[in-house]
C-alpha cells in the first residue's frame, strides 16, 4: 500500500511526507552497535541569543553589505569586571530622595541665607518689558516653520488634532534662556565691572567625566550640561564650619529593598575617565551650571539629575587638586545649579564636604537646597474640540520673582572676583 | 509583510517546525505546528487559531523594563490569507515584558520588593506593578488593593504550621491555610504562573490531600497541584472589566474587533444553556513511568 501512495503525489510532497516520517526503522542497515552508539540529546528551537552565522566566502568577506557587528565581548571596551555607568538620561525612579541617598546629603527646601539677601541688589531698567520681548521672541516672533510633532491632550484622547507647524522646543529654549542670562550679566556688570575679566561663558562644554568605587561596585559618570559659568575664584561655602560638624548627627531617610544605582546602565563596556571639561590655565573653578529640559520628566525627577551632575564636577576637581583623599576635605567646595524648561525654572545649591558615600550614617554630610517650581507664565495650548473658545495658543501669567532669583544665583561673590583687587593687594604685599 | 510571510513558508517546507509563531503557551504551539502540518491549505473556518498578534522581542533575550512594539496580525495566518476575519484593526500599543515567574529566595528570610509605579496594561486586562530590590526591575501583575510603597515578600519554605498569608505575599500552596484566595498559580514547579493572570480571576484552595492540594478554578473545575508549586495571595486588580458593556460597533471597532452576524451560522455545543452539572474530582494515583531510550541517527 505505501508504493501505490508514493506514485500518486508530487515530488515535493513525497519528500516532505518521508521527511515527517522518518523512525528509528528507517535507519540504514550498516547501523553502528548499542555500544558504539552515543546517547545526544535532541535539540528544539535554537534560543535566541544562540544563532551561528554561517562564514562567507572570501570574496565578500569585506563587503559592507554583510557586515556583522562585533559582540560585546570582542570590543575594545570590554573588562571582566561589570560598571554602572550613569548617563543624562538616567531617571530616578524615586527622584531626590534616591539622589541624596546616593550624594550622602542633607536636604532643605528654599534658597540659603546667603543667597537670599542678594535678591533686590541687582537691577535691571525695564524689567518686565525686557523679559516679555524674550519670551515673545522666543513663541511668536521668531520666523521658523518646522513640523511639531504630534499632540495630544489628555481631557480627549481620542480627538485627532491637525498637524502644528512652528518653533521646536529646543530652538524655545536655547533662545529664552541665554537672552535672559545675557540680561544678567549685564545687570550684574554694571555694578562689579571687573566680571568681564575673571568670568567665562562656555556654551555646550564636555568632556566631563569622574568615577569612583560605591559598595564593591564601580560607577562611572558622564555628565551633560549646555552652559556652563566659570570664574577665577572658587565659590566660598554657603554655610559656615560649626553646622558642617553637627551634621555628622543628621539621619538620611533610606530606602530598604532598592539600591541607589537602580537605574544606572550595567555593562562590561566602558571607559573610565576624570576630567573637568574647563580649561586650567584660566577660570577653572565652576560656579553655575545651566540645564535645560528638553524631556518631559517631573519637576523632581529634574531636581535630581542636577544634583548629581553637581556631584560629579565637584569629584571631579577633587580628585585632582586632592589625589588620595578618601574622608573629609579641607575646605568645601560648593557649586550651583539652574533647571530650566519652557515655563518654569528650578535652583539647587550643593555643598560637597566628604567623599565617604559609602557610610550613610556615620560621618559627616552634605548639604543640598532645592527650589523648585518657579513659574516664569503659562502657556496654554489650543484645543479645537471646544470651539470659539480656545483656538490658539496664549501666554498669561508673567511672574518676575523667578528672574529675580536667577540675578541673585548668577551674581553671588561676585565682589570677591573683582580681579583688580586681587592684582593690587599682592602689589601692597611687595 | 508579504516578503516575511514567503520566507516563513519557504523554511517550513524545510525544516517542519513553526519557528516565527508567538504562542501563549506551548500546548497552542503544538496544537498550530499540527494543524499545519495535517492541511497545506488554510481555510476559513472557527477552528483554525490565530493570535491577535505579537512582539517584537529583543535580540539578546534578557529581560527589559522597557516598552516593545506590538504587531497585530490581522486575522491572517503564514501565508498571508484571511483565516479569522473578526481580527482586525486597533490602535498602535506598547507591549511590556511581564514576569510571571517567581525568584529564587533563602531560606526562613524570603525576599523582599517594593512597589514602585502602578499603571493600566495597554493589551491584558490586568494592571501592571513596577517592582524592585537591589540593583533589578521588573513588571508584575497586580493585585487588587495594591498602593505605591508596599513591600512584598516570596517564601519557598513550607513549615508544619501554614503561614497567615498577607494579600500580596507569595508562598508555595503546601505553607497556605484553607480558603485562601490565590493567583498566577504554577502548574509545574519552576515552570512560572499560568493559572488565574486575567484581570479580577482569583482560585481558592479547598483541601488538601496527601502529596498534593486541590484547588477551585474560575471555571469552578478542580485541580489538584504539588505541594512545591508556587502562587501569589490575593484577586488580580482590574475585576469590573466586564461589567462595562460596549457602546456599539464602532467602539469595538477601534478596539479591534470586526464585526459579525449572529444569522446563519452553525451551532455547536458551546451554545446554549448550561444545566448540565460538573464532574467530581475524583485524586487517582498516579502510574508508574517507564524509561525511555532515544537514539540519534545519522
Amino acid at each position: 500500500m505505501r508504493i501505490t501512495r508514493q506514485l500518486f503525489v508530487s515530488r515535493k510532497k513525497r519528500i516532505k511526507f518521508l521527511m515527517d516520517k522518518l523512525t528509528y526503522k528507517d535507519l540504514p542497515l550498516n547501523a553502528p552497535a548499542l555500544s558504539d552508539v552515543e546517547v545526544v540529546k535532541l535539540t528544539g528551537r535554537p534560543e535566541p541569543g544562540q544563532k551561528q552565522r554561517k562564514p562567507l566566502p572570501p570574496e565578500l568577506a569585506d563587503d559592507p553589505r554583510f557586515y556583522v557587528p562585533p559582540k560585546g565581548e570582542e570590543k575594545k571596551n570590554y573588562r571582566e569586571t561589570p560598571a554602572f555607568l550613569y548617563n543624562r538620561n538616567c531617571r530616578f525612579i524615586e527622584g531626590t530622595k534616591q539622589a541624596c541617598f546616593l550624594t550622602k546629603s542633607v536636604r532643605y527646601d528654599g534658597m540659603p541665607e546667603s543667597v537670599q539677601q542678594l535678591i533686590d541688589k541687582f537691577e535691571v531698567p525695564d524689567e518686565s518689558r525686557l523679559v516679555q520681548k524674550a519670551i515673545l521672541k522666543s513663541q511668536i516672533w521668531d520666523s521658523t516653520r518646522e513640523k511639531l510633532p504630534k499632540r495630544r491632550d489628555p481631557e480627549y484622547p481620542r480627538y485627532k488634532i491637525d498637524r502644528e507647524y512652528g518653533i521646536p522646543l529646543e530652538k524655545r529654549l536655547n533662545m529664552l534662556s541665554f537672552d535672559l542670562l545675557r540680561m544678567a550679566d549685564t545687570a550684574i556688570a554694571s555694578q562689579y565691572p571687573e566680571i568681564g575679566r575673571s568670568r567665562r561663558l562656555i556654551f555646550y562644554p564636555n568632556g566631563m567625566a569622574t568615577f569612583f568605587k560605591y559598595s564593591d561596585s564601580l560607577l562611572s559618570f558622564y555628565l551633560g550640561i549646555d552652559a556652563a559659568i566659570t570664574s577665577t575664584s572658587p565659590l566660598p561655602p554657603f554655610v559656615p564650619e560649626e553646622l558642617v560638624e553637627s551634621s555628622s548627627s543628621e539621619a538620611i531617610p533610606s530606602l530598604y529593598p532598592i539600591s541607589p544605582t537602580i537605574d544606572f546602565l550595567k555593562t562590561n563596556n566602558y571607559n573610565l575617565k576624570n576630567s573637568i571639561g574647563f580649561s586650567e590655565i584660566s577660570c577653572k573653578f565652576p560656579h553655575t551650571l545651566i540645564l535645560l529640559n528638553n524631556d518631559d520628566w517631573s519637576e523632581d525627577e529634574r531636581q535630581a539629575r542636577a544634583l548629581v551632575t553637581a556631584m560629579g564636577l565637584a569629584v571631579a576637581q577633587v580628585k585632582k587638586t586632592y589625589p588620595g583623599i578618601k574622608d573629609r576635605l579641607p575646605t568645601p567646595i560648593s557649586v550651583q545649579v539652574i533647571n530650566m524648561s519652557e515655563t518654569t525654572m528650578n535652583f539647587t545649591y550643593f555643598q560637597l564636604n566628604t567623599i565617604d558615600f559609602d557610610n550613610s550614617e556615620a560621618g559627616v554630610k552634605n548639604f543640598v537646597w532645592f527650589d523648585t517650581g518657579n513659574v516664569l507664565f503659562e502657556r496654554r495650548l489650543p484645543q479645537p474640540w471646544k470651539r470659539d473658545k480656545i483656538l490658539e495658543t496664549s501666554l498669561e501669567n508673567l511672574d518676575l520673582d523667578p528672574f529675580k532669583k536667577l540675578l541673585a544665583t548668577v551674581g553671588n561673590c561676585a565682589e570677591l572676583e573683582d580681579s583688580s583687587t586681587q592684582f593690587k593687594e599682592k602689589l601692597i604685599e611687595l | 509583510m508579504a516578503l516575511s510571510i514567503f520566507k516563513q513558508t519557504f523554511s517550513l517546507l524545510r525544516s517542519s517546525s513553526l519557528t516565527n509563531v508567538f504562542c501563549s503557551s506551548e500546548r497552542s504551539y503544538r496544537l498550530a505546528a499540527y494543524r499545519s502540518r495535517r492541511k497545506f491549505k488554510t481555510e476559513r473556518r472557527p477552528f483554525h487559531y490565530v493570535p491577535k498578534g505579537h512582539p517584537v522581542l529583543p535580540p539578546d533575550g534578557k529581560y527589559t523594563t522597557e516598552p516593545l512594539t506590538y504587531i497585530r496580525s490581522g486575522g491572517r495566518d503564514l501565508n498571508g490569507k484571511v483565516v479569522n476575519a473578526k481580527i482586525g484593526g486597533g490602535p498602535k500599543v506598547n507591549w511590556y515584558m511581564r514576569d510571571d515567574h517567581y525568584p529564587e529566595a533563602e531560606e526562613t528570610q524570603g525576599l523582599e520588593e517594593k512597589v514602585l509605579r502602578i499603571h493600566p496594561d495597554p493589551i491584558r486586562t490586568a494592571h501592571l506593578a513596577l517592582v524592585g530590590t537591589g540593583n533589578h526591575k521588573r513588571y508584575i501583575i497586580a493585585h487588587q488593593n495594591m498602593k505605591e510603597g508596599d513591600i512584598i515578600k516570596t517564601n519557598r519554605d513550607i513549615p508544619t504550621i501554614s503561614v497567615r498569608a498577607m494579600e500580596g505575599n507569595s508562598h508555595p500552596l503546601g505553607a497556605l491555610p484553607m480558603g485562601t484566595i490565590v493567583h498566577n498559580i504554577e502548574k509545574i514547579p519552576g515552570e512560572g504562573g499560568r493559572v488565574c493572570r486575567a484581570g479580577g480571576a482569583s482560585a481558592q484552595v479547598l483541601r488538601k490531600v496527601g502529596d498534593k492540594v486541590i484547588l477551585r478554578l474560575p471555571s469552578k473545575h478542580e485541580i489538584a497541584l504539588s505541594f512545591n508549586c508556587m502562587a501569589t495571595v490575593g484577586q488580580v486588580s482590574n475585576s469590573g472589566h466586564d461589567d462595562i458593556p460596549w457602546k456599539g460597533v464602532g467602539e469595538k471597532m477601534s478596539a479591534g474587533y470586526r464585526p459579525r452576524t449572529g444569522w446563519h451560522h452553525r451551532k455547536t455545543g458551546y451554545h446554549g444553556k448550561k444545566i448540565k452539572p460538573k464532574r467530581t474530582f475524583i485524586v487517582k494515583p498516579t502510574p508508574p513511568k517507564y524509561e525511555t531510550y532515544k537514539l540519534s541517527g545519522d
